[in-house]
């Protein structure tokens, strides 16, 4: 999240600044590649780039603060992957721990990952165990950084179902974790 | 007091459910978290971590995306909105829209008075040729007004009144008569009263209840006798009814029916044939 200065950064994106977009970018691009990863499965890299043409198509236009950005953005690829179901035969994002260690790319940097308990690959491919709406609810609650209400109006849900939703997800994440044999 | 166990179970879940929504919100990990849940807090900081190189991989298209959709960055920030239009342009805009306005009746004028017959000879020829206005000599006989039918014109372009100012006020055909638009009802003429016919009696609907019948009693016409029925006249008098004058007559101008007649009775008056 950029925080106080997301208001600079998008009216100097918006001007034509390639930085300032560059950074919306950094900052933007990971959490979508995260959630694409879990809810569409293979065809997350070519959804996150539609996502950025149809966002760029409407920057000029964008009014609002980071929040709303990030609810837009994940609205746009919500929307391309709904798109993207309809045209294909529904294919079951398979998990991160199923992949062979050698497919995997190479984390930047690998001591940093050793100090965490759980990769953020494995913590992805728990998350893909979960039922399909909690699945999806955790990852924009945590991922992407939206409240219950923007959640609750991306999905179409109300605010309560997704508290639920996602309560009860990190119960059973919980649950999974533990099996998995995770430890403190 | 005894110990209800579910309302033990209910503050448990109270918390368990502030708990959750702690780690939902942000990264920091509530010191009273249940041990149960600290592996998914684990999984969700694993979720919030750095990005990775793989996450990074599309920034080239991204910028180049960006170039062709966007353009040349400027350095300086607009300090107003980008759709708002210049204090220039907008003033501009508005002296060229008042500029046209003004032409247009200029414009306006000219042809009332080329159509008139107002405009000098050469003007008024040239104003023939472009937009189709009376020719010079019909130009100088102006018309006088009035509803005369009988003058006319050219016989494409009949005469108009012509006001002083210069506007013309189209006279109506004589022969045209508007017709009242059909949901114009028409309303009854002041002096007329419509009143019942006295012997008029309004039938009710039959969704209503029906009124008991008037008293009244028709009066029968002069002329008119009404016959009893052949079952209560008796029986003598029956063959002398084909001998009857009726009202109307029954028999064409042909020859009367034979048959002998018979002597009319003397106790019924016999009915006056009409006019």
């Amino acid at each position: 999240m950029i925080g106080e200065g997301f208001a600079a950064v998008l009216a100097a994106a918006q001007d034509g600044s390639e930085a300032a977009f560059a950074q919306l970018w950094r900052d933007t691009n990971p959490a979508l590649v995260r959630y694409l990863r879990v809810i569409a499965g293979e065809a997350a890299e070519d959804i996150a780039s539609d996502t950025w043409v149809r966002t760029l198509r409407g920057l000029s236009g964008f009014r609002g603060d980071e929040q709303a950005w990030r609810a837009w953005v994940f609205t746009i690829c919500r929307h391309l992957v709904i798109d993207e179901r309809r045209r294909d035969i529904r294919k079951p994002a398979v998990p991160l721990s199923e992949v062979p260690p050698a497919a995997l790319p190479p984390s930047a940097d690998a001591s940093d990952e050793a100090l965490e308990r759980i990769s953020t690959r494995a913590a992805m491919a728990m998350v893909a165990e979960l039922p399909p709406l909690q699945a999806e609810v955790i990852l924009l609650r945590v991922v992407a950084g939206l409240d219950t209400e923007a959640v609750a109006r991306l999905v179409g849900r109300s605010p309560g179902a997704v508290r639920v939703a996602a309560h009860r997800g990190l119960r059973r994440l919980a649950q999974i974790a533990a099996e998995a044999g995770v430890t403190l | 007091m005894p110990n209800f166990p579910w309302l033990g179970r209910q503050d448990a879940s109270a918390i368990e459910d502030a708990a959750l929504e702690a780690m939902l919100s942000g990264p920091d990990v509530p010191e009273d978290l249940a041990a149960g849940l600290q592996p998914a807090s684990d999984v969700l900081a694993a979720l919030r971590a750095r990005p990775s190189g793989d996450e990074l991989a599309g920034e080239t298209f991204a910028m180049a995306e960006f170039r062709n959709r966007v353009g040349v960055p400027h350095p300086v920030r607009r300090t107003r909105p980008r759709r708002r239009p210049s204090l220039l342009t907008s003033l501009l805009s508005a002296k060229v829209a008042v500029a046209a306005a003004a032409v247009a009746v200029a414009l306006g004028g000219v042809a009332t008075a080329a159509y008139a017959g107002a405009l000098p000879g050469g003007a008024q020829g040239l104003a023939h040729t472009v937009i189709g206005a009376p020719p010079e000599h019909h130009a100088s006989h102006p018309s006088g007004g009035g509803t005369h039918a009988g003058q006319t014109g050219s016989r494409r372009y009949p005469r108009h009144r012509v006001r002083r100012h210069g506007c013309f006020t189209p006279r109506p055909h004589p022969r045209f008569t508007p017709k009242p638009h059909p949901s114009y009802t028409a309303m009854p003429h002041p002096s007329f009263t419509p009143s019942a016919h006295p012997s008029f009696t309004p039938k009710p609907h039959k969704s209503v209840t029906p009124m008991p019948r008037p008293t009244c009693t028709p009066a029968p016409h002069p002329s008119f006798t009404p016959k009893p029925h052949k079952s209560f006249m008796p029986r003598k008098f029956r063959h002398h009814r084909r001998h009857h004058h009726h009202r109307f007559p029954v028999h064409g101008p042909g020859p009367r029916p034979t048959g002998s007649p018979s002597p009319r009775p003397t106790s019924m008056p016999s009915p006056t044939p009409s006019a």
